[in-house]
């Protein structure tokens, strides 16, 4: 939004002013980002969205700027000029690049990392230097030594045969962790995901290895970084304990947790659990609560009705976990003797859970939608609540995961067997097995992500579904889902379509509610890894952290929520129904709000434009007030006669610097900010578009061979790269010459009514009678002051006027200098003023023959390494220093 | 190099106390004449000027013309330091970005130091006409101080009325109205007690009694308050500053821009 860095630069002409001193004015309210903020900005207490947030947005701030008799007239944004939807494109289009990058890089370095520690975990053996320390270790871990993470359990299987030696390995395995502490990261996602056991030993090693010897080499040589560095010695000590002791209690959980299984169970949900007949170690368990998804009637209880099953199911589902790890615990310890089977359930087992869980993720859901199906009245309250569904997709994919058990119980013989067979081809042999788990592991990665991302999908291919479960009701459920699991394979391609149809689809949407996929849609992969480790963390939780991990994940779906929500036309037209009410006049500008409130304001029409958008500056505006609804801040008021005159920017260089930085019309050019586009515009002067003109035929001229920049600043010019294209003349006529509605017609302020405002907040936003008055009395009573408060400047004029300094950074200073000597360069040449500044004045006052041998001298001086004397070169040459003098030629 | 002192501190402190709250920053002018400063408050409905003759001090130098920029309020807080007995000392070298105060306890050999940063402030000189005034009200300064305070319990503004040779300030709100009146008297034994109008024309007027609060705050420097109205011209409270010794010292004015009717313009 606006123009990048431009309000960065202008900060120091913002003026705080008091809000009364604008008491009467007209001013015009760029209403474009209104609604955004507030349908993001207000929440209630537990982060959900607040219902008719955007109105209520609305109201307050009306209300804010009556009582400071403000004389408000509200612009509101039109259509969106094509320029803007290529940016926001392009924008788009990189964003998902770069996400799907890092995505991949994660990948990569999870790869890695496994790869390292399966390497590192064979090839320790011959390790002597090992052995003292081995022993120590052994004393300590002797509880956990049969327990190894699931990177490390196919050390296992390729020493069947002889047991003492895989003991030794195992040791040595944990051991080369133990070597390494000092670079794992204690904060990455991997090592969150080692048993706790594991973590615990790692934890209590790196606390204890830093009281000794090594601290010295780190300390710093500044005695005065000493304390800094202590302070962070400091944190990270506390960072390792509170490790420590999260890895302690989970320890201490999963002892509990069998017991608490059983409570938990007589909590009055009916469960039913069966053990799995070909492992003794799973058990399935299933649980009645989801039942209740199906029953909801209207979309506002159903929805709360849906959280609360959620809710339950997700700690049942860690509770289900918790049980699993229990059972492989305690027969573990029961049966030392069966070192290689119990430790193998014991890693396994959450792997073999997230497996269960995205196998049956699909044919879950199918199942759900048919329960919404066959019990709700409507299509759209189905629809309404599969959005809500949507939304809680952290919670969901808890649920899923939980549910995913249940339907277990159709299904149990497929997965069982796959798990079987997948288990015996990961037994034959140890180097194919390493790659199969590291496989499995990234799968697991990949495919929660993907899960996740389809079950933001889901509502998409509706019709399918509701076809299909339809259909599938006759059948008998083993079947059904294995039909649907099928089907929605299939489908699998259908989502990324409707996608991409989805997105060019036009706000019209009378509920508004379809737009909230295309939100959710953007930002799943973000959540992915979240998502996972919310996943693993739910496995993994104790019973006591679920409570306060759901009040974590409730936040964090009203988050999610309020992202969702999106800019509806409906929307718009409630505020302009709010905006009659208070009688205030408002304006559709014919496309950009900010460009309407500058030709306003140009008209004589208002004073000045409250925004926080920079982009008002390039479509002319001259008095901004910044900050007006930003509690946090003083309202600031920018006015351009002092931007002309302490910054020597005007509106034209502002356009250029847009397009140098990037904006809402151009992407800019990358690597160049706002102190290097105003550094820029200093060495290629002009009116106008001329700066940008000369400053690309310059970068021309030295893209051949000849890079010799001419001065010290322009130096770093020449690395940017610039489009064929630039200067954009399209843009730079977007905003000289922005569609705007010109009529000067003047407006009219109208009195609130009291009686429909109140009847208004009450319906809409459930306020009382009291608190409604609490805000409008006090409004309504400031508007009946039939005083107006005049201001001393009404009557004394200013007759001497002392500027304060400006501070900015040396480099925008002297940039800024270098654009007010312009005129003054011509009478004589400032001494005192940078060199740089000296040689850019001297070269514009004697442009022939002479400037271009000192160019010549000056380029030879600089570049004694490229003294290669072929023709081409020197020709090179000549054309650059040809082409400066050029550059300079219209700036007087 | 400038350089003043003044043996009697407290008439700084008051005057610090009578401005700090209007304004927070604001730039004294400091010229052979003596020091001046002039200071919108952040509303701009209020200006305050304060004149301090050269004369006054009991030491003053002032090789060129500084304008010190500074915080008021740490000024005050600095200030609050001295004594009421207190001479001092105001220094300031040339080019310098502080300001040093130093306070001398009287008969004692105490002395202390404090240096208040100074501020490159963004300013404007307003340039006030000398116009005569309709009506001239000088009265007892705690009187003015009463009323304002009085009639803030009532209403936000007050409206001054003068005919004839009494003056009127009447305040409304929601809980009703109320009105002080001001005759004339001429009491020659106690010429700070007494209360004279001149009046050219009949006047009635509207100020925010916020600001007049403010303005009071100046009470202590001087026993009399003037006050000039004249129609569609902002309303001078003047405080005379005098010495001990009832010489002239300088003033303290301050202006406030008038409430005017929403139809008149």
């Amino acid at each position: 939004m606006g123009v990048k860095g431009l309000w960065q630069l202008l900060e120091p002409i913002g003026k705080p002013i008091n809000l009364e001193s604008l008491e009467n004015k007209v001013l015009a309210v760029d209403f474009s980002i209104w609604l955004n903020q507030s349908i993001k900005g207000i929440r209630d207490k537990h982060g959900h969205p607040v219902q008719n947030a955007h109105i209520k947005g609305l109201f307050n701030r009306i209300c804010k700027l009556l009582f400071y008799k403000i004389k408000p007239i509200f612009v509101f944004d039109g259509g969106v000029p094509v320029l803007k939807k290529q940016t926001i494109a392009t924008r788009h289009k990189r964003r998902l690049k770069s996400l799907e990058d890092s995505e991949k890089n994660a990948h990569k370095a999870l790869k890695t990392f496994l790869r390292s520690q399966i390497k590192r975990s064979l090839g320790s053996e011959s390790d002597d230097s090992n052995l003292k320390l081995l022993s120590t270790y052994r004393i300590h871990s002797n509880d956990n030594v049969f327990e190894l993470p699931a990177l490390e359990n196919e050390n296992e299987f390729n020493e069947v045969d002889d047991q003492t030696e895989s003991f030794c390995k195992q040791v040595n395995a944990q051991f080369s962790h133990l070597q390494n502490l000092n670079q794992v990261d204690i904060n990455s996602e991997a090592f969150k995901s080692l048993p706790p056991e594991i973590r615990h030993e790692i934890l209590t090693h790196l606390k204890e290895q830093k009281t000794g010897w090594a601290k010295i080499s780190a300390l710093p040589s500044e005695s005065n970084e000493f304390s800094s560095y202590q302070m962070s010695r400091l944190l990270h000590k506390r960072k390792l304990q509170q490790n420590i002791e999260v890895a302690e209690e989970e320890m201490n959980d999963r002892m509990q947790s069998e017991e608490l299984f059983d409570f938990s169970a007589t909590s009055g949900i009916r469960y039913e659990s069966k053990r799995v007949m070909s492992d003794e170690n799973t058990r399935i368990i299933y649980c009645d609560k989801s039942q209740n998804v199906s029953k909801s009637d209207s979309k506002n209880t159903g929805r709360v009705e849906v959280l609360n099953s959620f809710k339950k199911c997700d700690s049942l589902f860690s509770d289900v976990t918790e049980f699993d790890f229990g059972k492989s615990e305690a027969i573990k310890n029961e049966n030392s003797s069966f070192l290689k089977t119990a430790s193998k359930t014991g890693n396994f087992s959450p792997l073999e859970a997230t497996k269960i869980i995205k196998r049956n993720i699909e044919s879950d859901k199918k199942q759900r939608t048919e329960f919404e199906i066959q019990n709700s009245d409507s299509y759209l309250e189905f629809s309404n609540s599969m959005n809500k569904l949507q939304q809680t997709s952290q919670i969901c994919n808890d649920l899923e995961a939980n549910i995913a058990h249940d339907s277990d119980f159709d299904v149990p013989d497929e997965t069982l067997s796959t798990i079987n067979s997948e288990e015996t081809t990961e037994a034959v042999s140890d180097e194919k097995v390493n790659e199969d788990i590291e496989k499995e592991l990234i799968e697991v990665l990949s495919n929660d992500s993907y899960d996740s991302l389809e079950i933001v999908k889901t509502p998409e291919p509706k019709s399918s579904v509701t076809e299909l479960s339809e259909e599938s009701k006759k059948k008998d459920r083993k079947g059904e889902s294995q039909v649907i699991e099928e089907k929605f394979t299939d489908n699998g391609d259908i989502p990324s379509k409707y996608e991409a149809a989805e997105f060019k689809s036009p706000i019209k949407c009378a509920s508004g509610k379809n737009h909230q996929f295309e939100s959710v849609k953007e930002t799943p992969e973000k959540r992915n890894s979240e998502v996972f480790t919310k996943i693993r963390d739910a496995a993994k939780a104790s019973p006591q952290s679920v409570k306060r991990q759901l009040y974590e994940i409730e936040r964090e779906v009203g988050r999610q929520e309020r992202h969702a929500a999106t800019v509806s036309d409906q929307m718009i037209i409630e505020a302009q129904e709010l905006l009659r009410l208070f009688g205030i006049p408002f304006v559709r500008s014919p496309l950009e709000a900010e460009a309407q409130c500058a030709a306003l304001e140009n008209l004589e029409l208002t004073e000045g434009t409250i925004t926080d958008d920079s982009d008002i500056w390039l479509f002319g505006g001259k008095t901004v007030y910044k900050n007006f609804f930003n509690q946090s801040k003083y309202v600031e008021v920018y006015n351009l006669k002092d931007i002309e005159k302490d910054l020597k920017i005007n509106r034209e260089s502002m356009v250029c610097l847009a397009m140098l930085t990037g904006s809402d019309y151009t992407d800019g050019i990358e690597g160049i900010g706002a102190v290097t586009a105003v550094e820029i515009l200093s060495e290629f002067k002009g009116e106008g578009l001329e700066p940008l003109e000369n400053f690309k035929s310059w970068w021309d001229s030295k893209q051949g061979k000849d890079k010799s920049p001419g001065n010290k600043t322009r130096a770093k010019f020449i690395k940017f790269s610039l489009e064929e294209s630039f200067p954009n003349k399209v843009v730079f006529n977007a905003y000289m010459n922005p569609k705007v509605d010109d009529t000067l017609e003047s407006f009219k302020w109208g009195v609130p009514d009291l009686d429909l405002l109140r009847h208004y907040a009450m319906s809409k936003f459930g306020w009382n009678k009291s608190k409604v008055d609490e805000v409008l009395l006090p409004v309504i009573k400031r508007l009946n002051e039939k005083k107006v408060q005049m201001r001393i400047s009404d009557y004394f004029k200013c007759e001497a006027r002392h500027s304060g300094q400006i501070s900015t950074s040396k480099r925008l200073q002297s940039a800024f200098d270098k654009l007010g000597s312009e005129s003054s360069n011509k009478s004589s040449v400032p001494r005192s003023k940078s060199k740089t500044l000296a040689k850019s004045s001297l070269k514009q006052k004697v442009k022939n023959q002479a400037t271009r041998n000192r160019g010549k001298a000056a380029s030879k001086v600089l570049s004694p390494l490229k003294k290669v004397s072929t023709e081409s070169k020197t020709k090179a040459k000549k054309n650059a220093t040809l082409s400066e003098p050029s550059s300079s030629d219209g700036e007087d | 190099m400038f350089e003043a002192k003044l043996i009697q501190g407290a008439i700084l402190k008051k005057i610090l106390d009578a401005i700090k709250d209007l304004v927070n920053e604001a730039s004294w002018d400091c010229s052979s004449q003596g020091m001046s400063l002039q200071a919108m408050d952040t509303s701009h409905v209020s200006l305050v000027a304060v004149q301090m003759k050269a004369d006054g001090f009991d030491k003053y130098r002032c090789d060129r013309s500084v304008t010190l920029g500074m915080n008021l309020s740490s000024l005050s807080k600095i200030l609050k330091c001295a004594g009421n007995d207190d001479t001092i000392t105001l220094k300031a070298p040339d080019d310098g970005d502080k300001i040093t105060l130093v306070f001398e306890a009287k008969n004692e050999s105490e002395t202390s130091e404090y240096e208040v940063k100074l501020m490159n402030l963004d300013s404007e000189y307003l340039g006030i006409p000398d116009t005569p005034y309709s009506v001239n009200v000088k009265m007892p300064s705690h009187k003015f101080q009463r009323i304002c305070r009085d009639l803030q319990q009532i209403g936000d503004a007050v409206t001054i009325s003068c005919a004839k040779d009494s003056i009127r300030f009447a305040a409304k709100g929601d809980l009703g109205s109320g009105t002080v009146n001001l005759c004339q008297t001429a009491s020659a034994d106690k010429p700070e007690d007494s209360v004279s109008i001149s009046m050219q024309e009949p006047i009635i007027q509207s100020f925010a009694l916020k600001y007049l609060n403010h303005f009071a705050k100046a009470t202590p420097l001087s026993p009399q308050v003037s006050l000039s109205l004249s129609p569609d011209v902002p309303l001078v409270v003047e405080y005379s500053i005098t010495d001990d010794d009832g010489s002239d010292f300088g003033y303290i004015r301050y202006y406030l821009a008038p409430k005017i009717d929403e139809n008149d313009d």
